[in-house]
Formats: structure tokens, sequence, C-alpha cells
């Protein structure tokens, strides 16, 4: 069974048997559907998940717009079909298909999967074997697509280094259009796998793991990533895109309910706030911001192209957006009363946002978020996100003030550092929030708490430290849970389940022995580890040890600041002895400003000097450097207390 | 899966009282009286919205009216939903050639000749447009109107032969009381069942007129399949008529 033809009609005899079945159907407003044999590079933009989460992923969204915008190229989604749909479409031998012309994938040039986080990699194989594609890089040819990979997880390629054919490391926009054009090319000369990925590896950002070999010390620490062919780049630069072209806003638009079910304006790339736990915060540096103008007429063309009736305006922190208020001051002009809801997420917790918020919203469902991530000024400073006491409880009074109901707050536990007290203070800070809301809205009043375990991530300040032990996480759990976790509190505690913060740590830290870790796990019935319901520790548990591994040297163990990780070998352009260093001030308690104010000299711009250089001074938020601001001196530092 | 936190609903009784009158949030607020004005559409659900749900047509409707440049009219309150009503629900994969949906304006009612070429292209595949009329603002509610509703139902590669399927429906057109439970309840599907034909044999083809009323109650054509013990799910069934009892 492998044409649309068979496949389409395949689908309609099973369709009523699945849960869901608008997964499978396509045919959404704005999906476009090429003749197959019009283009000359066919590409599969993969999530390697169910319909209803890769929707939303805006990566896909601007490849799958700036690869059909190309006469000569063509770009069809795939998602995972769920465990109902998987089993119908093995019993029917129906392989995984796109949803545009139901085309099976391995039909495609291009197999693009977007890998944000860890808890994808067996979905990742899982994807490869519905499509009927060998597993393992080196054992697929040039007759299937070639299987490429990004996305934020994949700054630590290593794990999955065994089934991808290349990694884009870093900012794809430009990266996966110069592929496609090197693939037809290459299509035509009649190019083998090899040969083409010799051909691939001289490109910016792509890394090609079987280049490569990685050598081990006795103690399981990596000695070296080593080239092991002459095209191979050492490091491996980040793709950076200069400056961010238009956005876009024809988005395809569900006709079942997503998780993200709107369309995405990302209003400015990048963040300056320097937070220690913050894989995001470091890779996509540095700043980039769109135009107000951009951004409103973005927003007009989206609301006009889809018919969303909500806009998000993406980005890692949006209160350090330079012109927030004439944004915000614009879009409410323009968009009050037309029964639009415009989110700005990620603000800062100040009575400014409140404000922001109020001049957006038609109404006030919803409730508003922050993020304090820890309840005592002490662990603040630690992770370098200060903030008085007090402005957090005068914020919440804002809010409750101005109408809303419902706070949500977003702790972390785990931190460096971190007692029983810090945690015991997210009870007491709650608890006031909520008191403020009383004061307002009586009963009406609610705070939704979400409290996630902190992973010490790759390429952050915090890579040297030992996560928290299990038996740590369960007592500290335990507390949250006997003081917040009641009914009818007006308070609601959400967690992560420790096992699934361990698995996410094991994979976000690992070399390339966790490759027969993860086939083996697949093997014993791992998929869909994001779903509590599916994830099965005791396959990873027993995946690890037949392969002579733990948990703990990955997730635990204390590290030598020389320690040489596995992800060294690729370059996101912020230095190692910068972290390093901001990690010895964490430590003593000394916290950075924000880098818009001061250079602390991360690495950036001696590493893209020649890009920099070609473009003014304004289009990035580094601001202008003197020479002793590369020294790393101290004086660069504010004092914790202020 | 995260439930709904949003989805188009029926404007309760309320709301119709105060449509045009002027309304009070519960801010306190007095909204500036807004004209409205109230269209019906009739339209056909085929293709990939057959697998939309009833709650998700309604977004997609509440999408191609904005697509259009129509502004779909809301409720008032903490949670205003749009005002837009749907005549009869329709089951997940069913298709439907005579579908009716009301919706409510906001502002000078827009030129009507052109309304529909603009709808039409801002409909998804499977949403076809048929005709839009206006409506009196007071006039009674879509669904207190739907009297019966009949379906082409086709069964596919069906081992029942057509002879002992007509002797089916000619069993249970004779009975008077069908026993059946759905949802833990008990209830009696005959009187829902106006009408069974067995229209062909190849393929065999069954049309069916239920009774589809807010007072009377609705026959699903699944029960009815099932009383005919026939797999619901090896069948095709698309909506071919609604009749409306006299407003």
């Amino acid at each position: 069974m492998n044409t649309p033809e068979q496949i389409g009609q395949a689908l309609e005899k099973i369709l009523l048997r699945v849960e869901r079945p608008g997964r499978y159907v396509g045919g959404e407003f704005n999906s476009v559907s090429k003749e197959w044999n019009s283009v000359q590079v066919r590409v599969a933009l993969a999530f390697p998940d169910i319909y209803e989460i890769g929707m939303p992923n805006l990566g896909l969204a601007i490849f799958y717009d700036l690869i059909n915008r190309r006469s000569d190229m063509l770009a069809e989604r795939v998602y995972l079909p769920w465990t109902d749909m998987e089993a119908i479409m093995k019993q029917e031998a129906i392989p995984l298909f796109s949803l545009e012309t139901k085309h099976p994938v391995a039909g495609f040039d291009l197999l693009a999967l977007s890998v944000p986080y860890e808890q994808l990699y067996t979905n990742v194989l899982q994807l490869l074997h519905l499509a009927g594609l060998p597993l393992f890089s080196t054992a697929r040819d040039e007759t299937m697509p070639l299987v490429i990979a990004g996305g934020h997880a994949t700054y630590n390629p290593e794990p999955l280094a065994d089934f991808i054919d290349l990694f884009v490391i870093g900012e794809g926009e430009d990266a996966i259009i110069e592929i496609a054009e090197a693939v037809g090319e290459m299509k035509r000369a009649d190019l083998s796998r090899t040969e083409q990925l010799i051909h691939l590896a001289r490109f910016a950002g792509v890394y090609v793991p079987r280049f490569y070999e990685a050598d081990y010390r006795e103690d399981g620490t990596i000695a070296a990533v080593r080239p092991v062919h002459e095209v191979a780049q050492l490091p491996v630069l980040k793709r950076v895109v200069p400056v961010l072209s238009a956005p876009p806003t024809r988005f395809i638009v569900p006709n079942i309910d997503t998780v993200h079910n709107r369309a995405p304006i990302e209003i400015m790339r990048g963040c300056t706030r320097g937070c220690r736990f913050c894989h995001a915060g470091i890779v996509a540096r540095p700043v980039r911001e769109r135009s107000v103008g951009e951004i409103v007429d973005a927003v007009e063309d989206a609301v006009a192209q889809t018919g969303f009736e909500e806009v998000a305006l993406l980005s890692l922190s949006s209160s350090d957006y330079t012109d927030v208020l004439s944004l915000v001051r614009l879009l409410g002009e323009r968009f009050t009363g037309r029964h639009l809801s415009i989110n700005l997420p990620s603000l800062r917790i100040e009575t400014a946002s409140v404000e922001l918020m109020e001049s957006l919203r038609d109404n006030k469902r919803g409730g508003f978020t922050f993020a304090p991530e820890a309840a005592t000024e002490r662990m603040r400073n630690i992770i370098n996100k200060a903030m008085p006491h007090q402005q957090v409880l005068d914020v919440a009074h804002a809010v409750y003030s101005r109408g809303w109901r419902t706070i949500k707050l977003y702790f972390m536990i785990g931190h460096p550092s971190e007692t029983l007290e810090d945690v015991k203070a997210i009870v007491d800070l709650s608890t006031a929030v909520l008191a403020e809301g009383r004061k307002i809205h009586g009963k009406k009043a609610t705070v939704n708490i979400g409290v996630s375990t902190f992973i010490p991530k790759p390429h952050t300040p915090f890579q040297w430290v030992p996560m928290d032990g299990m038996e740590q996480i369960e007592s500290k759990q335990t507390l949250l849970k006997r003081e917040l976790g009641g009914k009818g509190k007006g308070i609601r505690l959400r967690w992560n389940d420790p096992e699934e913060t361990l698995l996410e740590a094991l994979l976000s830290r690992g070399d390339r022995r966790l490759g027969p870790v993860i086939h083996r796990a697949w093997q014993l019935g791992s998929k869909f580890d994001a779903w509590h319901e599916l994830r099965r520790h005791e396959a990873w548990v027993q995946a690890l040890s037949e392969q002579g591994l733990d948990f703990h040297h990955y997730t635990h163990r204390p590290r030598h600041m020389d320690e040489i990780f596995p992800w060294d070998h690729i370059d996101v352009v912020v230095k190692k002895e910068f972290l390093a260093e901001d990690y010895l001030m964490s430590q003593r308690g000394e916290t950075r400003v924000d880098c818009r104010e001061r250079c602390f000299a991360c690495g950036i711009l001696p590493k893209l000097a020649a890009m920099r250089s070609e473009l003014p001074p304004e289009a990035w938020k580094c601001p202008p450097v003197s020479s002793r601001a590369h020294s790393g001196q101290s004086d660069k530092v504010s004092p914790a207390s202020a | 899966m995260s439930p709904f936190d949003h989805h188009g609903g029926t404007p309760k009784k309320s709301n119709d009282a105060s449509i045009s009158d002027g309304a009070v949030s519960e801010c306190g607020v007095v909204h500036v009286e807004i004209p409205y004005s109230r269209y019906r559409i009739q339209f056909g659900k085929e293709g990939p919205l057959r697998y939309c749900s009833h709650l998700d047509l309604m977004r997609v409707w509440e999408r191609v009216l904005r697509r259009a440049g129509l502004l779909l009219a809301y409720s008032h309150g903490f949670n205003p939903r749009p005002k837009m009503q749907i005549a009869a629900g329709l089951p997940l994969g069913y298709g439907s050639t005579c579908e009716v949906v009301d919706v409510w304006l906001e502002g000078d009612p827009p030129e009507q000749t052109s309304m529909l070429s603009k709808l039409r292209a801002a409909a998804p595949e499977g949403l076809s447009i048929e005709s839009i009329q206006s409506v009196e603002l007071r006039s009674p509610a879509l669904q207190s109107l739907a009297g019966l509703a009949s379906y082409l139902v086709v069964l596919e590669n069906s081992k029942v032969a057509p002879d002992v399927l007509q002797e089916r429906i000619r069993a249970i057109l004779s009975q008077t009381h069908i026993e059946r439970e759905r949802r833990d309840k008990c209830y009696d599907l005959r009187p829902l069942i106006h009408e069974i034909v067995l229209i062909s044999g190849e393929p065999l083809t069954l049309r069916m007129d239920l009774v589809i009323s807010q007072r009377r109650g609705t026959g699903r054509p699944d029960e009815v399949l099932e009383a005919l013990e026939v797999d619901a799910l090896s069948t095709r069934v698309t909506r071919v008529a609604l009749t409306f009892e006299k407003s």
C-alpha cells in the first residue's frame, strides 16, 4: 500500500474507529497541496508527536511557509498517530503518510524533524519506523529521504547521533532552503548518500554525526569528540539569522482543537536577562526585535488570513521588548472591540505588566501568569532572577484589583543550594498572593501553582550542577502537596513527575552512548515519553543497565569545572568560560544585570563580528562595548542587594 | 489533552432579550447600543470536515466569518460567547448536505449580495455554503424549529443480503415500542423513527427519517443501525434533509 489513492481509500474505512479522526485528514484552511510532479524537491516537515501537539509548532510553520513559497519545492506535514491509529495502520499495512496529499513519508526527498524537547527521542525512532525507514542513519541510502533534525533539544545532538543524517544547529530559516536546494541538485547529480553528506557537512551550522567520533575517559566522561573526516567542522557554530525576516501570517487553521489554537507572532528572539538555569536564554542569543509596525501589520494580516480569535505575541521576555508600550497602545487602538484576544506571555513581575495586559484584552478570562521561579530573595539571586518579595505581592494586588481572578505562578524546585526552607517559602508566597486576591474577589480568587524540577541543562551557567536526588525531590514535593494540595483552598498545585524529570535530565545531558539506550527503550515499548500514561520508566532503567550505564553519571554526579561535556563541540556562540564565571558568581550570591545595560562579554560579539559588522548597530540589542567590558572583571557585577 | 477553554455555544434566552436593548455587564458598564442583524446560512459539511465535531464546527464558523470580514456578535460578561446557533448537532464522522446555522452580526448590516462570495472564499475544504438569508432578530431559536432529519446510510462491504435487511426494517417498523439503553438511560426508539426505506441494493443503501426535536427527542442513526444489527462503524452516513416545524 503506497499510493496516495490507496492510503486515502484505506483511511475512509478506518477513521470512524479511531479517537479524534480529525488528526489524520488534513484539508485545513491555508494548508498547501501542490501537484507532486510539479516540483523538484519534496520536504516532509515532521513533528514527532500527535497532531494536536505538533500543529502549533512555530518553527515548522515558518519552514512550511518558506518552502511552499518556492515554485520548485513543496512541504507537507507529518505527525505521529496515536496508539489506536498506529495499531490499525499496522494491521492494514498503511505507512506513515503526509496530511496534505497522503504520500508515504518514505517517498519524500527530505524528512525534517523538529525536536524541541528530549522526551520526543523515542518518538523520533517511532516516526522512522512507521515510515518504513531503517532507524540507523548508516543503514539508509540515497533512495530514502535525507533525515535532518533541528530544534532546541538538538543543541546537544549526541543522543540522537545514530539516527539522524544531519543536524542543523541553531536557527533554520536560511539553512533549510540551502539544504533543500542542495538535495535537489544532488538528486539530479545522482550522488550516493555518503557523497551527499560530505557535500552538506561543509554548510554553516550543519553537523553530520558520522563524521565525528567520541573518546571516553575511564570515569565515563568525555575525553574528546574528534572529526574523522576532513569536511567535519570543529566546533560547529550555530546558525544565526542576522535580522528576523517578515513573520509568517498564513497559518494553517486546524478544524479540531490543538494545544495552542492561535496565531503566533514572534516579536523578538533571544533574551538578555541571564537567568542561570535557562537554556533558551543562552542558545537564542543575540536579541533581535521586529519593529512595532511590522508586528502590528503581521497581527492584522494573520487575523485576516486565518480568522483566529487569539493572537500570541511570542518572545522569551515580552517586557524587555524595547517599544512594548507603543506596541501595546497601537494594538489596543487597532483591535479593541473586534472580539480578539491578543496575548503577551512571558511578562516580568511588575505593575507595568498589568497595565500592558489591560489594554490588550477584551476580557479577563484565562488569568495572569508570572514566573518567579523561586520564592526567596536568596534563591532568586542565585538563579539571577532578582526581585524583592514585596514586589510580587504588589503586582498580585494590581492584577486582582483590575478584575482578573486567577494568577498562575511558576516555580522550580531543586535549584542549587536550595533547602526545605526555600521550598516552604513557595507555600508562604502562594498563600500571600491568594490573600491579596481574597481581599478583592473573596472566594472567587484563585492561584494556580506550577512547580517544575530544575534540570542542569547543557550550555547554561548551571550545566555543572548535580541535579537534586530523587529523595530530595520527593520530600520537597511532599511538603508542597501537604501544604497546598487540599481542595477548596483556592490554590491548585501542579508538579512534574520526578521520573519524567530524571528522564529529561538523562537525555538532555546524554552522550553518544545513549543512542543504543534510546533504541533499546523504544524496543521495550517506550514512546510518547512526554505522556504520563505511556511513559515506561522501567524500560529506561533496563535499557541503561543493559548498556552498563546508569542515570547517576549523567544527572546527579558532581562535576569538575574542567570537565569536557558531550556538547562542547557545539558552539552556541556563548563562551564556556563565561558560563563558568557566571556559575561561580551564583555560588557567591552575586547577580548580573540585564546585559542590554552592560555587556558581560559572553562571546557573541567576537564570534559573530563579521556578521555584526554588516548590520546597523541597533539590529542586535547588545550595548556598545568598551574594551574594559571584555575583561570580565568583578566591577561589572551588581551587588545582590541592589 | 487540554479541554476546550473557549468554544461556541448557543446564546441563552436572556441574551436574546437583551440583543438590542443595551446590556449591563458584570463590571457595571453599560454597553452602548449596537445594531445587530441575523442571518441564516445553509451549508454542507463533507470531506475532511466530516471529522470535525459539533463544538469544533462552531469555532470553524467563528473563523470563517472573521476571515470573510463579517463581525460576529458576542454575548457580554466575563466569558463572551459567539452568538451563533446550529440547527442540529451532527455526530462526528457524518456528512451533511443540509445544515443550517444562524449567526448574529454586529454593526450595520453588510451588503448581502457580496456576503455569499466572501463566505465561500473563506470556507475550508468540505464546507460548502449554499445560501444565506436575513432573518427577523426575534424569530425563534433554530433548534426549537427542527422536526425531522433524513439520513442516507451506505453499508460498506456489508455481508447482509438486501432481503434480510428489508425484513429487519419491516420488523422494526411493525413494532410499537423499541426499548433501548443509551448512556445508562432507557428510552423508546420507535416513536423517533418516522420512516426507513431500502433504496438500493448495490451498494446497500438506506434512507431513514428520524425525529430531531427539542420537544420529542432525537433519533440517532447509529441506534437505528444497531437495532437493525448493522455495524455502524462500517457505514457512511450523510444527512440529506432537515425539516423544520412551522414557526
